[in-house]
C-alpha cells in the first residue's frame, strides 16, 4: 500500500518539516503516540511507553529550534529503544521476570545517552524475545509482539518491537541488537530497514548482554539514508565498551547521489541450501537485476566453510548467554520461559576447549572472507528464506537448525562482525521479502550507498502495511 | 544441522540422555523430562558440530578470535562524563 498516511514516512522527510515549521516535535510525537494508541495494542510493540518524558523532550527540541539550536537530523524525531538497551526514562526488563529492574535503574546506555544529547525523542521500550533470545512466550506478563503485514504472523526477533513499530509507522526509527540476526531478520519480516554495524562500531554497554563477542547495536528504520542518520550519532568509541572500536567513524557524507557503478556485488548461488527456490528466490533475482541496471558487477562467489561458520553462532553464543544465566537458572528456572531456559541450558552442553576451536575456526573465515572482500565489495543474497510464520505454526523450540531458511542467511556474518544490512526488496504472498548486503568492516558507509541506490530504483521501501491505514 | 560425516555419534540415545542427565546434575539446573528430551536432541546436534568445527584443517595452527587486553579501562557506561570517545 502506498498509502499517505497523516505523519511524515522518514526521519529526513521529518527534519525537514520541522525546519521549514511545517511541523513541530511535540506535534509530530503527539501524532505518533495517538497512532500507538491504536495499534500497539494490535502489535504488541511496547513493553513500556514513555510519552510523559517523550512529550517533554519534543518540547525541549522545539525550544532548541526556537532559539536556532540545531543540534542535527535527529533532532525532535521519535524513536524506539529495544528493552535491553538501558533508558534512565522508563525501567529495562529483557522482556523477562529475571532481569533485576535495579540493573539499569535511572541510567542511559551510551547509546541511549549519544540519541538524547541529539536531540531524539524517545517514545518507549520496544518488544523483544526473552533476553534477546527466548520465543514469543504467551505465559509471560510481557505483549506478544506481531507482524504489522498480517497480525497472525512472527514479526522476527528479537528486534520485534522496534521492527514492527517502524513498519506500522508509530516511530519514525529505533534501535536494535544483533547477535545472530536479531536486527536483520525482524527488518526483513517487518518490511524495513536494519543495519548491523561492524562489531565494535557502536558501544555495547549498557545493553543486557547475550554473546559477547557476537552482540551489535544498530539502527533500524524505513530507509538506508535513516540507517544511516542514526548511525552517525550512535557510532563512535566508548571508554566502558572493551570491545569498542577506537577507529574514527567520521561523519556520514550525503547519499542522495550514491553511485554505485562498477561496484562490485558477490552473490553466492549455493548457500545456503535452498536458496534458489524459497520464498526470497524471485524477488531476489529481481533486485540483482535493479543493482546490475544501476551499474553494479555482479560476480558468482562461494562463501568459505559456510556450514562451519553457521554452527560457529550457536557455539559461540550458547556458551557465552550460559555464563550470564547460570546463577538464574539455578535458582529461578521457573520465571524464564519455557524456551529460554532450555535454550540457555544448551551452554552447558558445550566444552571449554569446543568454544575455543569455535574461536580458532572463527579467525580461519574471517581469513577467508578478508579475500573474499579483494575480489568484491559486497555480497548480496535474501536476508531469509521464508516469509514470516503464522503464529499457530510457530515452533517454540527454536533449534539449532537453521534448514528452516529464516536464519541462516544472517546467522553466517554474525561470528565476521562485518557489517550487513536488511533492506526491503520486494513481496511474497503480500509477505515483505529482504536483501542482505553484507560488506567487509568498516565499509557501512559502501553499504548505505548501495542500500541507498537501490531504494532510489525501487519503492520497497514505501510501502506501508495495510493495518498503518488504521489510525 | 547435519553431523559431520566423519562423526560418530554416542553409541545410543541411552548414552546421550546419561551424559546429559549428568551435566545438567552437575551444574544443578533443575530441567523437567521434557526439557531433558530437548536437551538431548542438542547435545547430539552440537557433538555433530564439534566434529565438523575439529575438522577444520586450517584451524590446526590458528589462535582463537578471543581478545585480552592487559590494560583495560574501567570506565562505568552510566556516567555521562566518561563519554569522551567522541
Amino acid at each position: 500500500v502506498l498509502a499517505v498516511l497523516a505523519v511524515p514516512q522518514s526521519i529526513s522527510e521529518a527534519g525537514a518539516q520541522l525546519r521549514q515549521g511545517k511541523t513541530s516535535s511535540v506535534a509530530l510525537t503527539r501524532a505518533f503516540l495517538s497512532r500507538a494508541e491504536t495499534l500497539d495494542p494490535l502489535l504488541g510493540t511496547f513493553v513500556t511507553r514513555l510519552d510523559e518524558t517523550a512529550m517533554a523532550q519534543a518540547e525541549r527540541a522545539d525550544a532548541d529550534f526556537s532559539q536556532g539550536i540545531d543540534k542535527g537530523p535527529l533532532q525532535g524525531i521519535p524513536l524506539g529503544v529495544k528493552d535491553i538497551i538501558a533508558d534512565s526514562d522508563g525501567p529495562t526488563t529483557a522482556q523477562s521476570l529475571i532481569l533485576d529492574r535495579l540493573w539499569a535503574a535511572d541510567k542511559d546506555a551510551p547509546v541511549v545517552r549519544r540519541l538524547k544529547r541529539a536531540g531524539a525523542v524517545i517514545v518507549g521500550k520496544t518488544t523483544t524475545m526473552e533476553f534477546a533470545h527466548g520465543a514469543p512466550d504467551g505465559t509471560k506478563p510481557f505483549p506478544l509482539p506481531r507482524n504489522p503485514w498480517d497480525v497472525s504472523r512472527y514479526p522476527g526477533g528479537s528486534s520485534s518491537g522496534t521492527a514492527n513499530g517502524i513498519a506500522a509507522g508509530l516511530f519514525l526509527g529505533g534501535l536494535g541488537t544483533d547477535t545472530g540476526g536479531s536486527i536483520r531478520g525482524p527488518s526483513a519480516l517487518c518490511g524495513i530497514t536494519g543495519l548491523k554495524p561492524t562489531f565494535g562500531r557502536v558501544p555495547k554497554t549498557g545493553c543486557v548482554p547475550l554473546g559477547f563477542s557476537l552482540d551489535h547495536v544498530g539502527p533500524l528504520a524505513r530507509s538506508a539514508e535513516d540507517c544511516g542518520l542514526i548511525l552517525n550519532v550512535i557510532a563512535g568509541y566508548h571508554p566502558s565498551d572493551p570491545q569498542c572500536s577506537k577507529r574514527e567513524w567520521g561523519q556520514l557524507p550525503p547519499l542522495s547521489h550514491a553511485d554505485i557503478g562498477g561496484l562490485r556485488i558477490g552473490v553466492d548461488r549455493v548457500h545456503p541450501e535452498g536458496i534458489q527456490s524459497g520464498d526470497s528466490a524471485e524477488a531476489f533475482g529481481l533486485a540483482l537485476d535493479v543493482l546490475a541496471a544501476l551499474g553494479a558487477e555482479l560476480v558468482e562467489v562461494e562463501l568459505p566453510l559456510y556450514q562451519e561458520m553457521v554452527s560457529i553462532v550457536a557455539v559461540t553464543r550458547f556458551a557465552e548467554a550460559y555464563a550470564y544465566h547460570r546463577g538464574d537458572l539455578q535458582s529461578r528456572w521457573t520465571d524464564y520461559g519455557a524456551t529460554t531456559r532450555v535454550n540457555l541450558s544448551r551452554g552447558a552442553l558445550i566444552s571449554s576447549s569446543e568454544y575455543v576451536q569455535a574461536q580458532r575456526v572463527r579467525r580461519v573465515v574471517q581469513r577467508k572472507l578478508v579475500e573474499v572482500f579483494g575480489r568484491v565489495d559486497i555480497m548480496a543474497s535474501p536476508t531469509t528464506g521464508a516469509i514470516a510464520e503464522p503464529y499457530l505454526s510457530f515452533d517454540d523450540e527454536f533449534t539449532l537448525s537453521p534448514e528452516g531458511g529464516q536464519f541462516s542467511n544472517m546467522g553466517y556474518w554474525s561470528p565476521s562482525g562485518f557489517p550487513v544490512m536488511a533492506l526491503p526488496m520486494g513481496l511474497a504472498e503480500d509477505m515483505p521479502v529482504s536483501l542482505q548486503l553484507a560488506s567487509s568492516p568498516f565499509s557501512e558507509l559502501t553499504l548505505l550507498k548501495a542500500g541507498h541506490a537501490f531504494q532510489q530504483a525501487t519503492q520497497w521501501h514505501r510501502l506501508w502495511p495495510p493495518v498503518a491505514e488504521l489510525n | 544441522l547435519l553431523p559431520h560425516p566423519n562423526y560418530s555419534s554416542p553409541s545410543s540415545q541411552a548414552d546421550a540422555r546419561l551424559i546429559v542427565t549428568h551435566l545438567m546434575e552437575r551444574e544443578r539446573i533443575p530441567v523437567g523430562p521434557s526439557e531433558l528430551d530437548r536437551l538431548v536432541v542438542a547435545y547430539i546436534e552440537l557433538r555433530g558440530i564439534s566434529e565438523m568445527l575439529f575438522a577444520v584443517a586450517e584451524a590446526r595452527y590458528e589462535s582463537p578470535a578471543l581478545f585480552f587486553d592487559p590494560a583495560p579501562q574501567f570506565d562505568d557506561w552510566w556516567i555521562g562524563e566518561s563519554d569522551n570517545g567522541r
